[in-house]
């Protein structure tokens, strides 16, 4: 090949490829638009253009069987276009495989080996069972009771005619839209006046009007379908002349033969002076979109607020064991109890604006599954269950990435090759479910899938070899310690890296957004039957229930969600293991930490630590430790305050928060310190 | 009253525009740390407030000593004279907090005393002589020089952004 060839050759490979991404982007929108019960024309028209380039493309090239695969791939979307098959899962499914033989053709090209006519035979010849299938035109009443110019219909092309079925379907009013253009300029014309049509609907054709026209214009009848108004048409055509008519219906007969349209929700402000007509033209949706961060800064008023409640309750509380003002004190109390009730109120108000369904984020897996296991070559089936429970907003958009993270990990590491699964005994396509519930203040999302499971023996080689685990230890690891070992960085159970994902990074990057979370993740799995993922998140992370502590004479505030227990321990319940402070909780050694130690902090004038102490057992992820604290102050709803970029990387502090006595104190990243104390060796652990 | 009509033509007070353009000032906030005067753009300080208990942030340099809350947002306090490897004394009731922003982000400046303001012109303001540039020449932005009754003064500029930029996780 010359070197001019080369680069051409190369020239055609990446245009043929951001095609094909276009074409995919395309199929995407669609199955969204159809799951969503949208169809939108246009998408079908540029997946139209995508292969149409395609053919071209592949032609100029002789690369035939792309050609022939985007001729082929053309009639059926010509088909689609017309509506003379329905955009089914079938079909679509077929589409998104011609992606996939699209990209391996332009691999093959590109590599220079490689044969896929024959699968391009094979598809082709079902392409073309799909496309002959037409749908059954069932037509209860003839263009839905429009009366509509038979001279008109009878010059629509089939596609026109298809549009107008669609509109008249979909419940829009039609309009015939009169105007003249002059001779010379009707290309531009026309295309200002249907630029200002598109805004509001769609048009469907235009044909030269039968009134008579002067010599040196032409008149055009648009026809448009909208479902607006006559009065929103008319405004986005004022200035061009043009005049709208709606285009009268039979009365009575189309009733039965619409489709209902989605009724708004009624509206629970109605103002008084509003008549009937005004309505109307008032946009139905009584939904405003909300800046979040507007959200969060009511949340820190309703902080502040209950801040000063605090302040209240302590005049209460120095009030009341006074006898002179034993009326104002139970005044004040009545008042502070009605007050609480409202800011309580005014709290799960402003949270539960902020709750949005689940649903949102698996939508966007459901896609992502589809492009997974066609490049994986694994066929999936994707159950989703408990999409409407609601979580905060905030979580549920960090949720998106690990949550896709899992789902790629259970199609490339978790289900088998389609013969695999067969020889098994399992039914060929494989099966990812994933449902969310909610349990009190906290939310349950599982992932599972009926895949090979872990492979434990593997799990603990490869951890072993890259240092993670000593043989002696791996010896004693329970079976649930085993399955947590695909948290930690760089195991993986899958011998091949594959670009899409894999390599183990993908976990270790999940178990930390979730601990970001305040969340909780957990594994299970069963050799050939499946693992199961579960994600255990607090619905809100705006306010939250802390447990106040102190230790080495300072306050700290631990998010009571990763707080397990708290008990009170003596000197003598601490043993040590090599150097390391230990007890045992109920049979189980529980490895304790310091704050003092940890975080370098002095004791001051005090003394040592005093005999009796608490220990606050904390559990993230895996992994549970004791935190040794000198005093227990007690639970209390704080506001998490970040520290500002500056000090966003001190590890184990997440945050601070004004507590009761206006003094600023410092809330715990209980998941950071959990993970720095299991990480760290006795050695190099600081010593006050 | 002849005066008075001449000042009002319009080529007269365009050349007083002009003058006024070719001579900015800059007002400065100067303040004493470890007994030297220093300055930043009074434009940079949101407020100035008194000292007030500091919570301490464990692994951040020694001259962050901790946090405030001021309006419901958590602040960064530094100590300047730690931050300019001045010896540390105790804070007395002269000390004030001065809060300042850079890219958005407020920090709070521990200072031993405020002194006032000065207008100073850029001809007044020297370049950091390259004798300093380096060690604690860092935080330099320039010398001010400016007359106070009979005396000239010396203020020197410091520059914010060296000031806050550290590596908070990297300290002791």
């Amino acid at each position: 090949v010359s070197d001019g060839g080369e680069k051409a050759l190369q020239e055609f490979l990446s245009e043929a490829q951001e095609i094909i991404e276009a074409f995919n982007r395309d199929l995407l929108a669609l199955d969204e638009g159809r799951a969503a019960g949208r169809f939108d024309p246009e998408v079908i028209n540029e997946a139209f253009r995508a292969v149409h380039s395609l053919k071209g493309l592949s032609g100029l090239f002789g690369v035939t069987r792309m050609t022939n695969l985007s001729h082929n791939l053309e009639n059926l979307l010509d088909s689609l276009r017309l509506g003379r098959i329905e955009l089914g899962p079938d079909t679509l499914d077929l589409l998104f495989e011609a992606v996939a033989l699209f990209n391996r053709i332009v691999g093959e090209t590109a590599g220079g080996s490689g044969d896929s006519t024959g699968l391009v035979e094979d598809f082709i010849e079902r392409l073309d069972r799909v496309a002959t299938k037409r749908a059954e035109v069932k037509e209860e009443l003839p263009w839905g009771g429009f009366e509509l110019d038979p001279s008109m219909l009878s010059v629509l092309t089939e596609y026109e005619e298809h549009r107008l079925r669609e509109n008249i379907k979909a419940g829009r009013a039609l309009y015939r839209i009169h105007a003249a253009f002059e001779l010379m300029t009707i290309d531009k014309g026309l295309d200002q006046l249907k630029s200002k049509l598109k805004p509001v609907g769609e048009v469907i054709t235009y044909l030269p009007s039968a009134e008579s026209a002067n010599e040196q214009q032409i008149e055009l009848d648009i026809v448009l379908g909208a479902a607006k108004s006559i009065e929103e048409v008319n405004a986005a055509v004022a200035g061009s002349g043009a005049r709208v008519f709606a285009l009268p219906k039979k009365a009575a007969a189309a009733v039965e033969a619409m489709p209902v349209v989605i009724a708004p929700p009624p509206p629970t402000l109605k103002m008084a002076r509003d008549d009937e007509g005004e309505l109307s033209l008032k946009s139905v949706a009584q939904t405003v979109r909300v800046d979040i961060r507007k959200l969060d800064h009511l949340m820190n008023i309703v902080g502040e607020l209950a801040i000063a409640k605090a302040g209240f309750s302590a005049i209460y509380d120095a009030v009341k064991t006074d006898r002179a003002h034993k009326k104002l004190a139970r005044a004040l109390q009545h008042e502070l109890k009605a007050f609480t009730r409202r800011l309580d109120e005014m709290q799960s108000g402003i949270l539960e604006v902020r709750m949005v369904p689940l649903g949102q984020v698996f939508d966007k897996l459901s896609r992502v599954v589809r492009k997974i296991s066609r490049d994986a070559g694994k066929e999936i089936r994707l159950v989703i269950s408990g999409a409407d429970t609601e979580l905060d907003k905030l979580i549920v958009e960090e949720l998106s990435d690990p949550l896709m993270h899992v789902i790629r990990n259970c199609i490339d590491h978790g289900i088998e090759r389609p013969e695999v699964r067969l020889k098994a005994g399992k039914p060929e396509a494989g099966t990812i479910g994933i449902s969310a519930e909610q349990r009190g203040n906290h939310v349950v999302i599982t992932v599972e899938d009926d895949g090979a499971g872990l492979d434990e023996k593997r799990l603990v080689e490869r951890a072993v070899e890259r240092g993670l685990v000593d043989v002696a230890q791996s010896g004693e690891m329970s079976r649930r310690d085993i399955f947590n070992l695909i948290f930690l960085p760089g195991v993986s159970t899958k011998e091949v890296v594959d670009e899409m994902s894999g390599r183990g990074v993908g976990m270790d990057v999940v178990k930390t957004n979730i601990a970001r979370l305040s969340g909780i993740i957990d594994v299970e799995s069963e050799p050939g039957q499946g693992t199961r993922l579960t994600i255990t998140l607090p619905i809100t992370l705006a306010i939250i229930q802390a447990l106040v502590v102190r230790a080495a004479g300072r306050t700290f505030a631990m998010p009571l969600n990763s707080v397990l227990e708290s008990l009170r321990i003596t000197r003598q319940d601490i043993a040590t293991v090599e150097r390391r402070e230990v007890m045992t909780l109920r049979g189980q050694t529980l490895p304790l930490a310091r704050l003092e130690r940890l975080f370098a902090l002095g004791r001051g004038e005090e003394a040592p630590a005093p005999p009796r102490q608490f220990v606050v057992v904390v559990g993230l992820a895996q992994h549970r430790i004791g935190l040794c604290v000198d005093e227990l102050v007690g639970q209390q709803d704080i506001v998490i305050k970040p520290l500002g970029r500056a000090l966003a990387s001190v590890p184990g502090i997440a945050g601070a928060t004004e507590l009761g006595g206006k003094k600023t104190e410092l809330v715990l990243d209980v998941a950071a310190i959990v993970e720095e104390a299991v990480a760290a060796p006795a050695s190099s652990e600081r010593v006050a | 009253m002849s005066d008075r009509l001449e000042l009002a033509t319009e080529e007269n007070f365009m050349r007083a525009v002009d003058a006024q353009k070719a001579r900015p000032t800059r007002a400065v906030l100067t303040f004493v740390v470890g007994g030297e005067t220093y300055g930043v753009d009074i434009l940079s300080i949101r407020e100035i407030i008194k000292l007030r208990e500091v919570t301490e942030v464990p692994r951040t340099p020694a001259f962050l000593i901790g946090i405030i809350t001021v309006r419901g947002a958590v602040i960064p306090v530094i100590d300047l004279r730690l931050r300019l490897k001045l010896p540390a004394t105790p804070p007395t009731r002269a000390a004030r907090i001065l809060v300042v922003v850079r890219e958005g982000e407020p920090f709070g400046l521990l200072v031993d005393a405020v002194s006032g303001v000065v207008r100073l012109a850029e001809s007044e303001i020297e370049t950091p002589p390259s004798t300093l540039a380096g060690g604690e020449g860092v935080f330099l932005a320039g010398i001010g020089r400016h007359r106070q009754g009979k005396r000239d003064r010396m203020v020197i500029l410091l520059s914010l952004q060296q000031v806050v930029e550290f590596n908070a996780g990297g300290g002791g």
